[in-house]
């Protein structure tokens, strides 16, 4: 298996790609990780142009890819399908597809402790059931933020996702979020 | 909650009839320049001028320029029709000022003949909630009475925002002067840069779980815009004095308060008109955004003179804020319509004969168009890009 030099990011936002980078290189426990992006500014854009910016990311230096796209409304089995096929002909070595469910907030609903210490807020969010059986977690997260600081911060994902990435529990995201899961074992597999 | 679900503006400037169905929570206006977004924006202002006005009809009200604004409005328990015939005159700032305004309203459903004059005094309750309160609460119990309450409330708290009324940031005063909490004479009108920072002051002062929530959502807790705003007071001695019958002068003694706002960005401390372009109106987009306790908030062109990176931060504040208030924006940017659904677009065009016309997209588009463009965003690519390059009307 060959050292993993630099990794390709295909995501929907400039916020996703923050975050996606801080959890992996916490996953990995490696700082000076080197990554490319690739940003698509919707979902939609991401299936159209995935296989000629994998071809883009392996000319700029990258032999892993993670393409992630959130799942939203979209049927799991199917979305994956198309997405896989649109990597079929990728030229990088290490091509993974990660679908948060339903998007990647989910995953930070699973450390409500984390959330309070990351926002200093004044009590714990009380989230109930599995964070990706939480519909609109985005939405939730942000209700949670503003009524556990007593009305006096917002959550805006843009700026907040990278900060929750830095601070929150990788074990917790790991055994609440299967998604997660998937993706923190594909990014251990490999030697950076 | 209530909410506007749709208007019908007669007779102003290039709206001869148009007519609107808004989304629930946030509506966005896009079209060419000059075809009548900024006037649907202002139409719906012209309803709150109306309370400001307290003359009467008369004769010479013909010469004014009449607008009539008919809305339905879901409340809580009903959908009533609203209808406002106002009229006002424009002046040389292209600000219009109601002179004389009639609002009625009618029960959907109901009887299509029997309107409901809004009676004035709930105007002023609406102007001051603290006088006549319990009387007027007793006087008018009937289920009309509180309808007609409730559209006030929504009226009286409609709120405009535009870019260009907060440009060149050199014209924010490094200081504001007031009186018995009220900004002095020479500050009063619609000099934006002085009420902003008024505003600013009014909501540090009486309401600072608000203010924190501003300072925490524009300082390094949110979108990094500033570190800190603060305010320093100064109070001057200002007296006058009144000459009593018999010849006596009295001497009365009042303070007067210098307000002088101070702005921390990368530990300098600066004043707000030394802030960049940028930032200034963002603070101010923000602030009106997240305080702004408005049931309507209308935005004209947020894109403008922001950054992208920034620009993602706004958006998103505004289309979280609709979940709590109802807003309408109106934009010229791809990019902004690309954080957007498909369902949040209103088409505004005009034509020489029909003046402004504005259509949801979901009604402008053959059903076959639809469900092309739902397919493209589903596969292909983002809303904004497909308005440049495919358009969304048929040609």
């Amino acid at each position: 298996m060959s050292k993993i030099r630099r990794i390709g990011l295909i995501v929907e936002d400039i916020s996703d790609y923050e975050s996606i980078r801080i959890l992996i290189k916490r996953i990995t426990n490696k700082d000076k990780l080197k990554f490319k992006k690739s940003i698509a500014h919707g979902c939609g854009k991401i299936k159209r142009k995935a296989s000629g910016w994998a071809v883009d990311l392996h000319r700029r230096g990258c032999n892993m890819l993670i393409l992630v796209h959130d799942l939203d409304r979209n049927i799991l089995l199917k979305l994956r399908e198309d997405l896989e096929n649109e990597l079929s002909s990728s030229p990088l070595e290490y091509n993974f597809v990660c679908i948060p469910i339903e998007e990647i907030e989910a995953w930070f609903l699973s450390d409500p402790e984390g959330i309070k210490t990351t926002f200093s807020l004044k009590r714990k969010p009380k989230v109930k059931g599995y964070p990706e059986t939480i519909s609109s977690p985005k939405e939730k997260l942000e209700d949670y933020v503003y009524s556990c600081s007593e009305k006096s911060k917002r959550y805006i994902n843009t700026k907040h996702n990278s900060l929750l990435s830095e601070k929150l529990s990788l074990t917790k995201m790991k055994s609440k979020c299967p998604s997660f899961n998937a993706l923190h074992v594909f990014v251990s597999a490999h030697t950076y | 909650m209530i909410k506007l679900k749709e208007v019908e503006i007669v007779n102003y400037r290039s709206c001869f009839k148009t007519k609107l169905e808004l989304h629930d929570n946030l509506t966005t206006l896009i079209g060419i320049n000059g075809v009548g977004k900024s006037n649907i924006m202002n139409s719906l202002q012209l309803l709150k001028q109306c309370l400001k006005s307290r003359r009467h009809y008369r004769d010479d009200s013909v010469d004014l320029q009449n607008t009539r604004l008919d809305l339905r409005i879901q409340l809580e328990d009903s959908i009533v029709i609203l209808r406002s015939d106002i009229y006002y005159e424009t002046d040389e700032r292209n600000f219009d000022y109601v002179n004389f305004a009639r609002i009625q309203f009618r029960y959907d459903g109901g009887n299509p003949r029997k309107w409901t004059k809004i009676h004035l005094g709930f105007y002023d309750y609406i102007r001051r909630p603290s006088e006549n309160n319990r009387l007027i609460k007793k006087k008018y119990q009937t289920k009309r009475a509180r309808t007609s309450f409730q559209i006030l409330q929504l009226i009286s708290n409609i709120s405009y925002y535009s870019a260009t009324q907060f440009a060149d940031p050199t014209r924010c005063p490094i200081s504001i002067e007031l009186e018995d909490f009220r900004l002095s004479r020479r500050y009063r009108g619609n000099r934006f840069h002085e009420i902003f920072i008024f505003d600013l002051y009014r909501t540090f002062i009486l309401n600072q779980k608000t203010f924190e929530l501003f300072l925490n959502t524009v300082n390094q807790n949110g979108i990094q815009l500033i570190d800190d705003f603060n305010f320093n007071v100064h109070k001057i001695p200002s007296s006058s004095y009144k000459v009593k019958s018999g010849g006596q002068i009295e001497k009365i003694e009042k303070h007067k308060k210098i307000i002088i706002p101070s702005v921390v960005v990368d530990g300098l401390t600066l004043s707000p008109n030394q802030l960049s372009e940028g930032t200034f109106k963002s603070l101010a987009l923000a602030f009106y955004i997240l305080i702004d306790d408005s049931k309507l908030l209308l935005i004209e062109e947020p894109e403008v003179c922001v950054h992208h990176g920034l620009l993602d931060s706004i958006i998103e504040l505004i289309k979280s804020q609709s979940r709590r208030k109802q807003i309408i924006i109106s934009t010229h940017s791809d990019y902004v319509l690309d954080k957007l659904s498909p369902e949040n677009i209103i088409l505004v065009n005009k034509n020489k004969s029909k003046g402004t016309k504005a259509k949801k997209l979901t009604k402008a588009m053959s059903i076959n168009d639809f469900q092309a463009l739902k397919e493209y965003l589903g596969k292909s690519g983002n809303l904004g890009e497909y308005w440049i390059e495919s358009g969304f009307e048929d040609e």
